[in-house]
This record gives C-alpha cells, sequence and structure tokens, in this order.
C-alpha cells in the first residue's frame, strides 16, 4: 500500500498548497471545496507517474492548475454561466467591494481574484515559494515571460490592496 | 525592487500561506470511495445496456424482429453514449499548463468536428431512407403486407435517426461552449 501511504503524506505536507491553487481558480467557498476534491482525485491518479526528475511540489502545481483551468473552462461553457468575458465591466459589486468588510486575508484572496488568470496563476506560485524557472517549468512559458508577468502581477496586486486600504 | 518592496511582499506570502484548508478530513479512502461510486455508476449503465442487447436480440430469434432489433439499437446507443461520455477521464494533465490548453484545445475541436460529421451522416441517412421509401412506394406498387411491414421499419429509422440529431445537436452545442471558453482562455493566458 506504498501508493495510499504517499497520497496521505502528500495531502498532510502539500494540501494547503492544493487547497490555495483551487481557492485562486473560484470565488465560492462551496465550490472551492468541490475543485479542491477534483484536484485531490487527480492527484491521487496522477501519483504513479510521477518521476523524482522534478520537485513533488512542481508536479503538484501542474495537476492543480490543469484542473483549475480545465474547472474555470468548463464553468464558463455551462449553458447557466456567462462566457469569459476579461473586458466586460459588471454590474454587481467587485470582489474587492465585498471583500472591504472581511479580514486580511479576505482581502488578499480578493484581489488575487482580481488579477487577470495569467497574472493570478504566476503570483500564486510565487506566493506559494516557487522560483521564476520553477514557475516557467509549471506554466510552460519561459522564465523571462514569467518575470515580466510578475512584476506586473506584484504592481496590481499592491495597487489593489492600497486602493482598498484607503476606502 | 526595493528591500522595502520584498519585505512588503513577504508579508504577503507569509499571510497567503495561512489559508488553510478548512476541510482536512479528505483522506486516501474518501477518495477511493468517491472513485468507487463513479465506477459502480458506470458498472450499473454498462450491465443494463448488455442486458438491454441481450434481450432485444432474444426477442429478435424468438420472431419479434422488428421489437428486438429495436430494442438492441436503444440499448447500443445507450452503451456508446455511456462510453462516449467518460472519454479521457482517466487521464489526468500532468504536464505544463501551456501544453495541456493546447491538447484541451484540440480536444475541443477534434469533438466539434466529430458532432458536425454527425450531423451530415444522419442527414445522409435521413435522404437514404427517403430515397428507399420513394423507391418502393412511390416507384413500385407494394402489396398491402409489404407496404404495412415496411413503413413501420422507415419510421423507426427517421424517429431514430432524428433522436440522434437532436442529441448531436445539444453536444454541437457544449462543444461549441467548451471550445469558446477554451479559446478564451487559451487567449487570457497569452
Amino acid at each position: 500500500m506504498k501508493e495510499a501511504v504517499k497520497f496521505e503524506e502528500v495531502v498532510q505536507e502539500h494540501g494547503g498548497l492544493l487547497w490555495r491553487i483551487s481557492c485562486s481558480y473560484e470565488r465560492n467557498p462551496d465550490l472551492q471545496q468541490e475543485l479542491h476534491q477534483e484536484v485531490l482525485t487527480a492527484v491521487w491518479r496522477a501519483l504513479p507517474k510521477f518521476r523524482s526528475d522534478s520537485k513533488l511540489s512542481t508536479f503538484l502545481a501542474r495537476i492543480a492548475h490543469n484542473r483549475g483551468l480545465s474547472y474555470v473552462a468548463k464553468e464558463a461553457s455551462s449553458p447557466t454561466s456567462v462566457e469569459i468575458d476579461p473586458g466586460f465591466p459588471s454590474d454587481q459589486p467587485s470582489p474587492l467591494e465585498e471583500a472591504v468588510a472581511g479580514n486580511r486575508l479576505t482581502l488578499l484572496m480578493a484581489a488575487v481574484h482580481q488579477l487577470p488568470i495569467n497574472l493570478r496563476q504566476v503570483i500564486t506560485l510565487t506566493l506559494e515559494g516557487f522560483a521564476p524557472r520553477e514557475i516557467a517549468d509549471v506554466l510552460g512559458e519561459n522564465a523571462n515571460t514569467v518575470s515580466i508577468r510578475l512584476t506586473r502581477a506584484k504592481q496590481m496586486l499592491r495597487h489593489d490592496l492600497k486602493a482598498l486600504a484607503n476606502d | 525592487m526595493t528591500e522595502n518592496d520584498t519585505n512588503n511582499f513577504d508579508d504577503i506570502a507569509q499571510l497567503w500561506q495561512t489559508n488553510e484548508t478548512s476541510d482536512e478530513t479528505i483522506t486516501d479512502k474518501d477518495v477511493k470511495l468517491s472513485l468507487w461510486a463513479q465506477y459502480w455508476v458506470f458498472a450499473l449503465e454498462t450491465m443494463i445496456s448488455l442486458a438491454g442487447i441481450g434481450f432485444g436480440l432474444y426477442l429478435a430469434i424468438k420472431g419479434s424482429l422488428f421489437v428486438g432489433l429495436s430494442v438492441t439499437a436503444f440499448s447500443l446507443t445507450a452503451l456508446g453514449f455511456s462510453l462516449w461520455a467518460r472519454l479521457g477521464e482517466h487521464s489526468v494533465a500532468t504536464g505544463a499548463v501551456k501544453t495541456e490548453l493546447v491538447r484541451a484545445l484540440t480536444i475541443a475541436e477534434r469533438r466539434y468536428r466529430w458532432a458536425w460529421s454527425g450531423i451530415f451522416v444522419c442527414a445522409a441517412a435521413v435522404l437514404f431512407v427517403a430515397g428507399l421509401m420513394f423507391n418502393q412506394f412511390v416507384l413500385g406498387t407494394p402489396t398491402l403486407e409489404e407496404y404495412e411491414a415496411s413503413i413501420s421499419l422507415y419510421v423507426f429509422a427517421l424517429v431514430y435517426v432524428s433522436g440522434f440529431i437532436i442529441a448531436l445537436g445539444i453536444l454541437i452545442d457544449r462543444a461549441r461552449r467548451s471550445l469558446a471558453s477554451l479559446q478564451t482562455l487559451a487567449k487570457e493566458l497569452g
């Protein structure tokens, strides 16, 4: 039962990473749990494929981001949802507005959700302690692109958090 | 980037990592249980379809050819859709995000084209059946027995093909939406 033990170890050691990546793709707390369960199931299935030529955390981050993206695509393509339109302004309160009354972590989560998806991916991995080269490996981008995105993402995140603090 | 900025960002990273899952109880057992539930639903669907095929063939052999073949055809269709719905379910994307997105886009495009080709095949089948009917009832002079024997078969064929066209129409709509959202994601990811 080597696999079973390994999965338990993975959940214990990297559960937080998988949870936070799941959360970055879904705002609704109930649906976050659902996505987290999907990510864990994918990890359970993929673990036998893991070869130690890369870091386990990199392997897990890839699975979680891939599952998160397919979740976003699935949600956006369901008939009850609107298709993704990044430029379309919403008349709903923004996540930041909703989060004004919340705590710092809620504000941070909301600010992360506010970022475009390509910047969000880079920032969540950076916040998890991944180096730009590792992020490039997870995302399939070159390190230079990652660095440029990271600079933009940090600027936007700080700006959003500052704007919120001034409100 | 100044040292102050770095410290500020370290604080943000620390805060970020305080977000731990509220569901600490998900274990290996829970995941296995959820997978087993999915396997059982699939096994049940397969068994019902196979039983339907067997029953249909039994009826066909015992003399109710039309009813028997209809039951067999419906059961085969149900089995086909059950298998199709689970295509790719067991493959977990472990590659780089960009590579996997390109792969997902290729699959979505293939599904969309496959559904459209299905519509064309069904349209061809309708024309074929219409041609057979024209040949038998307009150009030929069938007896009443021949007419009765053929008409129910033609009607069944047309209803069956129409059902397929409706199902494929739904699939096309889903495939189109899926493709559109994946294309938007690909665009957003640059």
